[in-house]
């Protein structure tokens, strides 16, 4: 807890023979420390339990704080915590925000890295943490040069941000270090993750443009984005549709990047075959789908799209706070770093980001018939 | 409603002492003396310092507070901090904690002592605690930090000035407020369960669920369902048994065996722990008949389910380790952006569903 033992050491400290006063009821680490015949410092680490302190010599300080009754106090926790933010301190530590060559195909235009990254920044800078980037993959870094270059410059706590779904597997020796994923849940080990909420987003979406007066309501997306998100569009979008009758079901258009080019043939046949009125979407490159196959928003299809990028604030869809997934994806490995949980976790949590609903030009309200 | 800042800065720089001493014109000494009614100080006195300390916002900080007497006495006299864990399911009208949010409370109980606060269970219901009444005691007894656990939908609910709070919820989906969320993950232990019995071989797989587990959840159980359903052919597809509110393990028993009997089901997945004898009750030979998985597998199951085990403790323990980040750092009030947190469960084979031959 308190790391000032080096202030309070001006003042004479019980001997470590000498019994502390009778009449004491709250103990700290100092008093710990002078049972247990150890250094106030030792103390704290061993409390947090620090690698860097014998098993033997944890489990014996334990048992001393124990003994006499030591409790954690809540408030001076808090004080603690307000006065390390507001002291500048010179802390070096640093954590990695780990990449791969190979996602800028990612969220067109790309606008969800930075976006990302800029929220991890910013809840690194507010602990007084460094971020640096790595990216692995082909051309860049191996996993097992990585892992050198960590251990070399004493990193422990790493932020994987998202791999392509043909990266199955990042090898590292996570018994050292704390490691927070984001959104690649496909990838193995199972470390706790951060994610957009992408279940919430298709049904947000399918739910507003519903209450807009849409009806026929179709989902597209590639196969890839299906499997790197857990199938989180497809579930939502079916969960919507079990509550509504057969006559407004549209079955999902589901393409693989390799069928990319055919779009401007796959689409249109789509809308026709289901009459759909209006399309939900990850994907914006569909603009340039509609206008090569002549097909106008909203008079022919009202489009949503379920990550709209600041860039288009005019158009219809659900804004995902990416920036929002970076910080708490940050938040939560500072606390890590702090607690030195290393490893892979026993059990994985995921922590869901949601979405919020933006009108646009792309879905005005239809005019009820 | 007030909304926790978004951005990392410390809060406004909050008024103090010397801040009620130059607004008033009086030294510092004085001021103190004054808010602590000493009769060193005259009446009147006393009262335009309170006003101006009013006026300007000036509060006492316990933190601060707890520190001047632990350094002047070496003793925080202040009682140990709590934390309320607020409970819906009718305790005081006689009603039993189930097993699994016996195993959240003991989780939350746990982590909270860790942290060097006290766990307090309170009861909200007809014959327990209105949100009058909660209100006014989390008041006197000055706790900030609230956590509900799992509210059963159905069941009494509660409406607290939220933004004098630092809350986190378990579950309680159906209900206010839109606080950060911990939950065992229902959508992937339903997807898991059906993979698993696939796996060993079953083929008519149904699931059978509460409408309130449903709605205290976010319906969450059937999302998973529907998705697995997706990837199979729709001749094999079950439709799930979505019960109602307020079933008995009499009622639940014969409306399941009609429901086994009418879809040929061969492997029943359900959130009761009861679900086994439930099905022997209705004459159906687990697992010759009709295998089951239950989803809540919990140290007082009976033994021979197969299923999943959830990790109940730790959604307690994660539910106090976020209010404590919140007392800690002093935020109040509701996230603009309500995050779920999700905490993973593994799969435990059991003879309820053997491999097939």
């Amino acid at each position: 807890m308190s790391k000032a033992s080096g202030k309070t050491d001006q003042a004479p400290r019980p001997a470590a023979s000498a019994p502390a006063p009778a009449s004491k009821r709250y103990y700290t680490l100092a008093d710990i420390a002078a049972r247990a015949n150890v250094h106030v410092t030792t103390v704290s680490l061993a409390l947090r339990d620090h690698p860097s302190i014998p098993p033997s010599t944890r489990a014996r300080i334990r048992a001393v704080a124990k003994a006499i009754g030591y409790q954690r106090d809540p408030l001076l926790d808090a004080l603690n915590f307000h006065r390390a933010r507001r002291t500048k301190q010179a802390r070096s530590v640093a954590s990695a925000f780990v990449v791969h060559d190979g996602t800028t195909r990612l969220f067109g235009g790309n606008h969800y890295q930075p976006l990302v990254y800029a929220g991890a920044m910013s809840a690194a800078e507010a602990r007084g943490h460094k971020l640096d980037v790595f990216v692995v993959g082909q051309g860049h870094l191996a996993p097992a040069r990585l892992n050198t270059i960590l251990n070399a410059r004493g990193i422990s706590g790493v932020l994987l941000s998202t791999f392509e779904i043909d990266i199955g597997q990042l090898d590292l020796d996570w018994d050292q270090f704390c490691a927070v994923k984001i959104e690649c849940l496909h990838l193995t080990p199972h470390l706790d993750a951060v994610s957009n909420d992408q279940l919430q987003v298709a049904r947000l979406a399918m739910q507003r443009l519903r209450h807009l007066g849409y009806r026929r309501i179709g989902l597209a997306t590639a196969r890839e984005d299906q499997t790197r998100l857990a199938e989180s569009f497809g579930m939502g979008v079916l969960i919507e549709q079990s509550t509504l009758p057969e006559s407004e079901c549209v079955p999902a258009l589901i393409f693989s990047l390799a069928e990319v080019p055919l779009l401007p043939c796959m689409i249109p046949k789509w809308m026709r075959e289901n009459r759909v009125d209006a399309i939900i979407s990850n994907w914006n490159e569909l603009f340039d789908t509609f206008a090569n196959t002549g097909i106008r928003l909203p008079q022919d299809v009202a489009f949503a799209s379920l990550d709209v990028p600041p860039s288009m604030p005019h158009i219809a869809g659900v804004v995902q706070n990416h920036h929002l997934v970076g910080k708490r994806a940050m938040e939560q490995l500072a606390i890590m770093t702090e607690a030195y949980q290393r490893g892979i976790p026993e059990a994985q949590t995921i922590t869901y980001i949601p979405g919020y609903w933006q009108d646009g030009v792309t879905a005005p309200a239809k005019a009820r018939r | 409603m007030r909304l926790v800042s978004e951005s990392d800065q410390p809060a406004v720089r909050r008024p103090t002492l010397k801040d009620v001493a130059r607004e008033s014109g009086y030294h510092i000494t004085t001021i103190s003396l004054a808010l602590r009614e000493n009769p060193s100080i005259p009446v009147s006195t006393r009262q335009r310092i309170m006003e101006v300390a009013q006026r300007i916002g000036y509060q006492k900080d316990p933190v601060y507070h707890a520190l001047s007497r632990f350094r002047q006495e070496g003793c925080v006299c202040a009682p140990t901090a709590r934390i309320a864990f607020v409970e819906n399911f009718g305790l005081g009208s006689g009603r039993v904690r189930q097993p699994f949010i016996q195993a959240i409370l003991d989780g939350a109980m746990s982590q909270a002592k860790l942290l060097g606060y006290e766990l307090t269970p309170l009861a909200v219901g007809e014959d327990d605690h209105d949100s009058h009444s909660l209100t006014r005691y989390l008041t006197e007894n000055q706790i900030t930090g609230v956590v509900l656990g799992a509210f059963l939908p159905g069941f009494a609910e509660i409406a607290l000035n939220w933004d004098e709070y630092a809350v986190a919820k378990i579950h309680s989906r159906h209900t206010e407020p839109d606080a950060t969320t911990v939950g065992n993950d229902q959508l992937r232990e339903v997807r898991l369960a059906f993979r698993r019995l696939s796996a060993l071989g079953y083929e008519r797989i149904g699931l059978a669920i509460g409408r309130a587990d449903e709605d205290g959840c976010g319906h969450r159980h059937t999302a998973g369902y529907l998705m697995e359903g997706a990837s199979i052919s729709g001749d094999r597809f079950v439709p799930p048994l979505v019960f109602p509110y307020c079933s008995d393990d009499e009622s639940l028993s014969g409306m399941m065996a009609r429901w086994v009997r009418r879809h040929r089901i061969d492997a029943v997945i359900c959130n009761w722990v009861s679900i086994q004898r439930m099905l022997e009750r209705q004459n159906l030979r687990v697992p010759d008949e009709v295998a089951c998985a239950c989803l809540c597998l919990c140290e007082t199951c009976p033994p021979g389910l197969a299923g999943i085990r959830p990790h109940f403790t730790i959604l307690g323990e994660r539910a106090v380790s976020i209010v404590v980040a919140q007392l800690k750092s002093g935020e109040r009030g509701l996230p603009q952006f309500a995050s779920s947190i999700y905490v993973q469960s593994v799969w435990q084979d059991g003879p309820s569903a053997p491999p097939r031959r």
